[in-house]
């Protein structure tokens, strides 16, 4: 019933396995505080593209197609990578993409 | 003409019923729509379950397809055909390419929804020996049909190979008929105002009127990606046609009480757990995404607050103004609603009934009972098959009883549900 896997492979950030029917596509991963999401935000609007539809929820875009999802009240940060991503290659790309977090919160405090 | 985008097409009822383009609508998953699909073959079989689909399809895609062309100002045929393979897309069906004429033809699929979801869900598991893609089949030969101006009916469609039978792709006939059904009741606003009684006001009204106010606003900009598929919550969501559920359904039913009476209850009950596929899988995959999560917050576990957010999602889903009219924890959940797409579409083609027969809302009534007491959302639990045998087979702990019917003229549709 509960998540397969739990890890801490991108330094600051943990990754977890999330609920869905996409094999492996979407990930969890820690939560951030307030002001880490501001600062998570802030630090990958230089890479990421802003898809965002509602200020309750917060969609940036990879150059790759990956999504991030950011929700601000909670700190709950969720990783999507583009369907086309090979399913071998899933967990190893959600790690990358977990460490790219990890970078632009600097990794300076813990979660 | 203008560019094609569902959200201006989409209209609620005050009762929250849901129409495309005046065409009775609801949002549905994947596991609902084969499930449903896999009943409906399993009551008459893969030849002549698939005919009632494929011909439920092309019923109400022909209906929604002339509303949507004569709003868009599509007049000539290339234009009409853009206007139906770009509305498929929008709804999460898929891709279809068409290359057919009045005569006849073909379409190929691409991402169709039934069969690739078929392939993601059970592919691996089983072989499947027969095509997934009735509803694409049929909105195929809808909007031929539409296109250039033929009745209702004129165009058959059957899909030859299909991807959840490890197609390349899905690959359909299209052939002109003389052969045309009995023209039915039309079903659209209006008729579903005249079914429906008077909005009420529930329990925990404070907190399922805003969020299913923002559900609806956050659905309101879903449609399909490139492929044609929208993947939201967790699971693969399409815009799908109320007609189509209801006419399959009811149709079939009909088949099996005139061929053996004593399968009905049988049909009866797994059109109920329909109900416990949806609650099961589209609203607790809304519940655990991160929309959810910014819309509302994080989940708690108490069990009149889920009903409460059962009650939103239902509206915002199309399904009616559902409210809890009673609720006592581990005891007693009793649902009313002025209006169901069941009910609307029952009153509209068959008039009175003798027996209450909204037998998806009975099944989602009792699963989100279950739903409210027996799942440890905090936990953000997977909504594996494991955990939905667990949950739904061998002894569910509820008992849900229809006491009051719209399709048996009363007001409202209530359903009781209670701690066996």
């Amino acid at each position: 019933m509960l998540a397969t896997r739990e890890d801490d492979s991108g330094g600051c950030l943990t990754l977890r396995l999330a609920h869905s029917c996409y094999r492996h596509l979407i990930w969890d991963c820690g939560l951030v505080n307030e002001e880490q999401a501001a600062r998570l935000l802030s630090g990958l609007s230089r890479r990421y593209a802003d898809e965002s539809r509602f200020a309750w929820v917060r969609e940036l875009t990879h150059p790759d197609g990956h999504s991030i999802v950011v929700v601000p009240r909670t700190g709950r940060v969720q990783i999507r990578l583009h369907y086309l991503t090979p399913h071998g290659e899933r967990e190893r790309c959600a790690r990358q993409v977990v460490g790219e977090l990890s970078a632009a919160l600097r990794c300076c405090e813990p979660v | 003409m203008s560019e094609l985008n569902l959200s201006p097409l989409r209209r609620y009822l005050p009762e929250d019923l849901m129409f495309l383009a005046g065409q009775p609508a609801v949002y549905h998953c994947h596991h609902f729509n084969l499930f449903l699909d896999q009943t409906i073959d399993d009551a008459l079989g893969p030849e002549l379950g698939g005919r009632l689909r494929t011909r439920a399809a092309r019923e109400f895609s022909h209906h929604l397809l002339q509303a949507v062309c004569a709003k868009q100002g599509a007049e000539l045929p290339p234009e009409r055909l853009q206007v139906a393979l770009e509305l498929f897309r929008l709804m999460g069906h898929g891709r279809l390419h068409l290359d057919a004429s009045p005569s006849g033809g073909a379409a190929r699929g691409t991402h169709l929804h039934y069969g690739f979801a078929w392939h993601e869900k059970y592919g691996q598991k089983v072989r499947r020996l027969d095509p997934a893609d009735a509803f694409g089949s049929g909105y195929a030969a809808a909007a031929i049909e539409v296109a250039f101006g033929l009745r209702l009916g004129a165009m058959n469609a059957h899909e030859q190979s299909c991807v959840a039978m490890r197609a390349p792709a899905c690959d359909i006939t299209l052939d002109a008929t003389q052969t045309l059904e009995e023209p039915r009741p039309f079903i659209g606003e209006a008729e579903a105002e005249a079914a429906t009684g008077p909005a009420e006001n529930g329990l925990f009204e404070d907190i399922i009127g805003p969020i299913s106010n923002g559900l609806k606003e956050f659905t309101a900009g879903v449609a399909g990606d490139e492929r044609g598929l929208v993947q939201a919550f967790g699971v693969f969501v399409t815009m799908h046609l109320a007609g189509y559920y209801n006419r399959i359904s009811f149709d079939a039913l009909e088949a099996v009480r005139a061929q053996s009476p004593h399968s009905e209850g049988v049909l009866a009950d797994l059109l109920r757990e329909s109900g416990h596929v949806c609650v099961f899988n589209t609203f607790g995959g809304i519940l655990l995404s991160p929309e959810w999560e910014g819309l509302v917050g994080p989940l708690v576990d108490d069990p009149g607050q889920i009903l409460a957010f059962c009650m939103a999602m239902g509206r915002a889903l199309g399904f009616g103004r559902w409210i809890v009219a009673d609720f006592q924890p581990e005891r007693r959940f009793v649902l009313r609603t002025p209006c169901s797409y069941e009910s609307t579409y029952y009153r509209t083609r068959f008039g009175i009934a003798e027996r209450p027969v909204e037998y998806f809302l009975q099944g989602a009534a009792l699963a989100m009972a279950q739903l409210a007491h027996r799942v440890h959302w905090t936990a953000r639990p997977q909504l594996t098959p494991e955990y939905y045998q667990q949950l739904f087979k061998g002894g569910v702990p509820w008992r849900a009883e229809q006491t009051r019917a719209i399709v048996c003229g009363a007001p409202v549709s209530e359903i009781v549900v209670t701690r066996v």
